[in-house]
């Protein structure tokens, strides 16, 4: 296993630096230029190309792709070109608001979408396996920032129950910070529920069918220990895929979510930058998103071999 | 299996729809303009898209008079500062007026308009950063509510008796936040940082030849190699590229690197930011204040407050909750889409922006077909400017028609070469300037910038009137950055919207979209006769001269359009009602500002 886990990791290698040339490429040939926006409204085609002279934009591209390699090898994300801090400097704190809130939300959507997956599942072609699928359905059909508005308009405003906006820290209090976290952790847990309900289902009909189960029945076990123990492991594995990718979606910055409830996360980082063509931050989010998906596809890998015993690496 | 990588597709596919989703709803929220406002057409500070800042009126009374300067030869070439005429009185609104009794302390929660992205306002525009810069930093002198530059560094001024050198000396005691003094050598500094940017002061120097030096420590001399009046309109602290005075750390950096510290002399002292998230700026107790009465920028402030707290919520829904359950206690400008919400709400006071935000139809100049006078003509002819307006703002109370080409509800106001020309919706007549043009069937290319409010949909109905003009339009969507550099490119468009600011109030000087090749319109002023105007201006001896010769330049712009003006519009802003004290109108500054338990 270890040499498969150190196999993977340099496997990743080149997935990450095709990342880094693909998205330095696109950003560098897409409209809009910081240069310009950085000089003003008055300024003048020359304001304009001393400004990209002092970015380093009127270098060659080969030459600010090779300065920003080498800066990433040392550990450098580089310098935000607006507010001049450095990336590492402005990530740094909004990693605890945009984990948090993926955790929770995938916790969430782990806690709502497998129950409802097996329940379906079992009463397959019933009102409930109905009952369920319609939820599925909506929840996944629903627009986050829909449901966000709803959520903050139903218990912020009316109800008064949670905060409408904001994000609080975990060391102002852990019910404070659960609190300001509810409400787009729910946002975003619902539709990933559906989703994770229906894998559930899906892939829990196929295996009930499956001869083991007959026999599992046949020997008199509870049902609950055929569903539980026989056919929910042996269902896991298309399950754990969808659950890591989620995952992997809501660590690198759940966009919606982080604006609609004003919370200072990865994701609003990222489209701040995308708006303002903040390259650096724009390049190392999306290097860090490329690091986290590449991650969670090894772990899933991993956990494959634990809930799957035939699999071996 | 199959199932399982169909479901991982449709996985893969809802959060790459997620985040689009994403980055469309946090674009349609004011950046801030930035949008960003004025985005960047209203979202500069001062220079609006226009070149302009604009302000909005005051609904209010004649400001206190600044002390005089001690020496104002009466002689030929007057020099003296032009006293600005006293606003009329516009208010949509009341101004919810405070009664009871200022009460110290307390944290004020407000939501800017835009992302705050650098705190030096002599390296951005952005009002955001102004929002920074007015609260912490101060300059020789600032706006009071008729919009005339008034002392607050100074002291008091003299004039040589050939206006050609002006003397300021500096008040007596005055620091920065850490303690060290303020001195001349600063104020110096300060405007060299930004001699090539700010607007006024760059033209005082350029056409009137200042040059500024410091005589010793607390006095600053300019000399000029012509007198003008336009001195103190050059050197307050309304103009792009704030000449605040800034202690050497900072105003020894070149323009073009902005200053990771905020150091100045203002009633707040700033604390902290959290980029994407807040700055935070406390009372400074040791501020020396003005004996005057506050009036806008100008005077002395009074600071109840114990902190102020600018939050950023990119979601303007989200804006509107956050003060209705008491999160936030007022909110810069914002949609005006929100309005009902505001009124149906008798926690939450509403403000109106008057004369807020003017806009127009900003065509290339160098290229056809708006290089000829008549295409021009033919627009503003066909235009639209009521539907325009509903299409893009909505409720009338939120917008006006305007004949000049400055501010309307300001001491601006004419209708000076307007008639027969604006609003007229003459289709018959403009095809037939077309047909004398030539130019049907012509592509025209229309820049709509989605994530920016209001502009999108005058884009659409100005895509509208020329197509039905005969033009083969291309209205082409994009973001504001892209439009941004687009239009540094006169190959790349033909017509684009934006709005300019508070610098319209200020005249005509810093609108830029009206000078020869002033702004991204290129406007040729092939007869000349606009400069020629401007030139006048610049030298008029009093305020009728120059309103005299403003009516000269609005109907000299009504005939030759450097731009086709469309009208104004006024973003509302908000407050609970338990802040007393707070007149947003024309800057939403906190100082005499309280919350009331």
């Amino acid at each position: 296993m270890s040499v498969y886990i150190v196999r993977r990791l340099l496997a990743s290698i080149p997935v990450i630096l095709m990342v880094g040339i693909i998205t330095f490429s696109i950003l560098h040939i897409s409209p809009g230029d910081p240069a310009v926006l950085m000089a003003g409204e008055e300024a003048t085609p020359e304001d304009v190309e001393k400004m990209r002279q002092a970015l380093g934009f009127d270098k060659p591209f080969y030459v600010q792709f090779g300065v920003w390699v080498g800066n990433l090898l040392r550990g450098d994300l580089g310098t935000s070109i607006f507010s001049k801090h450095s990336i590492a400097s402005l990530m740094a704190p909004r990693l605890q608001p945009t984990l948090s809130l993926g955790l929770i939300a995938i916790v969430l959507s782990v806690l709502m979408g497998i129950p409802m997956g097996v329940l379906a599942a079992s009463y397959a072609g019933s009102l409930t396996d109905r009952g369920v699928m319609i939820f599925a359905v909506l929840g996944f059909s629903v627009p986050v920032f829909w449901l966000g508005f709803i959520f903050i308009w139903l218990f912020a405003v009316e109800a008064r129950i949670f905060p409408a906006v904001g994000f609080v820290p975990i060391s102002e209090g852990i019910l404070p910070y659960l609190r300001s976290l509810t409400l787009p952790a729910f946002a975003n847990a619902i539709p990933f529920s559906a989703l994770v309900a229906r894998m559930t289902r899906s892939t829990m009909v196929e295996v009930l069918q499956e001869d083991y189960i007959r026999t599992a029945r046949a020997k008199g076990l509870a049902e609950l220990l055929v569903v539980g123990r026989h056919a929910l492991r042996n269902a896991s594995i298309p399950i754990v895929t969808v659950i890591g990718l989620v995952f992997a979606a809501l660590v690198s910055g759940a966009v919606v979510t982080e604006t609609v409830f004003a919370i200072p996360g990865l994701g609003r980082l990222l489209v701040d930058a995308v708006v303002r063509r903040d390259y650096p931050i724009v390049q190392a989010m999306l290097m860090v998103t490329a690091v986290a998906y590449v991650f969670v596809n090894l772990i899933i890998d991993i956990v494959y071999a634990y809930l799957d015993p035939r699999i071996r690496y | 299996m199959k199932t399982a990588t169909a479901y991982v597709l449709i996985a893969a596919m809802a959060m790459l729809l997620v985040a689009a989703c994403g980055a469309s709803e946090d674009a349609m929220s004011p950046a801030q303009p930035a949008a960003p406002a004025a985005p960047a057409p209203a979202p500069t500070a001062m220079a609006g898209a226009g070149g302009g800042a604009m302000m909005p009126a005051q609904p209010a009374e004649a400001a206190p008079a600044a002390p005089a300067p001690t020496a104002m030869p009466a002689m030929p070439n007057v020099v003296a500062p032009i006293a600005q005429p006293t606003p009329r009185v516009y208010s949509a609104v009341p101004t919810p007026m405070t009664t009871g009794e200022a009460r110290m302390g307390g944290t004020l929660k407000i939501v800017p308009q835009g992302s705050l992205k650098s705190v030096d306002p002599q390296w951005t525009t952005l009002i955001v950063t102004a929002h920074v810069a007015r609260h912490t930093m101060e300059g020789l002198f600032q706006l009071d509510e008729s919009f005339s530059p008034s002392p607050m560094l100074v002291d008091n001024w003299s004039v040589s008796d050939d206006g050609l050198t002006w003397m300021f000396d500096l008040r007596d005691g005055l620091k920065y936040h850490d303690g060290r003094a303020v001195t001349a050598s600063d104020v110096v500094g300060s405007f060299d940082r930004v001699k090539t940017k700010a607007g006024m002061y760059k033209r005082l120097m350029g056409e009137f030849g200042a040059d500024m030096t410091a005589d010793g420590d607390s006095s600053i001399v300019i000399t000029l190699t012509e007198p003008t009046a336009l001195v103190l309109d050059s050197i307050h602290t309304n103009q792009s590229f704030a000449p605040y005075v800034l202690p050497s750390e900072i105003h020894t950096l070149p323009q073009t690197e902005s200053s990771q510290t905020v150091m100045g002399t203002g009633p707040f002292k700033f604390v902290r930011w959290a980029p994407g998230d807040r700055w935070v700026a406390e009372r400074w107790v040791d501020y020396a204040k003005r004996d005057e009465p506050t009036s806008a920028l100008a005077g002395g402030h009074t600071v109840y407050l114990d902190s102020i707290e600018w939050i950023e919520i990119p979601d303007m829904a989200s804006r509107i909750a956050a003060l209705a359950v008491g999160q936030v206690h007022a909110l810069d400008e914002f949609k005006a889409d929100f309005v009902p919400q505001i009124k149906n709400n008798p926690d939450l006071n509403l403000f109106i922006n008057k004369p807020g935000n003017g806009t127009a139809v900003w065509v290339n100049h160098l290229k056809p077909p708006f290089d000829d006078q008549r295409v021009r003509r033919a627009l503003q002819l066909a235009y639209p400017m009521e539907r325009a307006l509903t299409a893009a703002v909505g409720d009338p109370e939120f917008w006006s028609l305007c004949t000049n080409y400055q501010a309307c509800f300001t001491r601006w106001d004419t209708d000076a070469g307007s008639e027969g020309r604006y609003n007229v919706q003459d289709i018959e007549a403009a095809k037939a300037l077309i047909a004398e043009a030539g130019v049907e069937g012509m592509e025209v290319r229309v820049m709509q910038p989605l994530d920016m409010p209001v502009l999108p949909d005058l884009a659409a109905v100005t895509a509208e009137v020329l197509t039905e003009l005969g033009f083969d339009v291309d209205l082409q969507p994009m973001d504001w950055a892209t439009l941004g550099t687009r239009r540094a490119d006169p190959e790349l468009w033909e017509a684009f919207h934006t709005w300019s600011g508070t610098g319209r109030v200020l005249g005509p000087l810093t609108n830029t979209s009206l000078q020869k090749d002033g702004w991204f319109n290129r406007y040729q002023d092939t007869s000349g006769k606009m400069t020629e105007l401007m030139n006048r201006f610049a030298r008029a001896k009093d305020a009728e001269e120059q309103f005299s010769i403003w009516e000269e330049i609005n109907a000299f712009a009504f005939e030759d359009m450097p731009m086709i003006r469309i009208g104004d519009f006024y973003p509302p802003l908000a407050s609970r009602k338990e802040v007393k004290g707070w007149n947003p109108i024309p800057f939403p500054v906190l100082w005499d500002t309280w919350l009331e338990e």
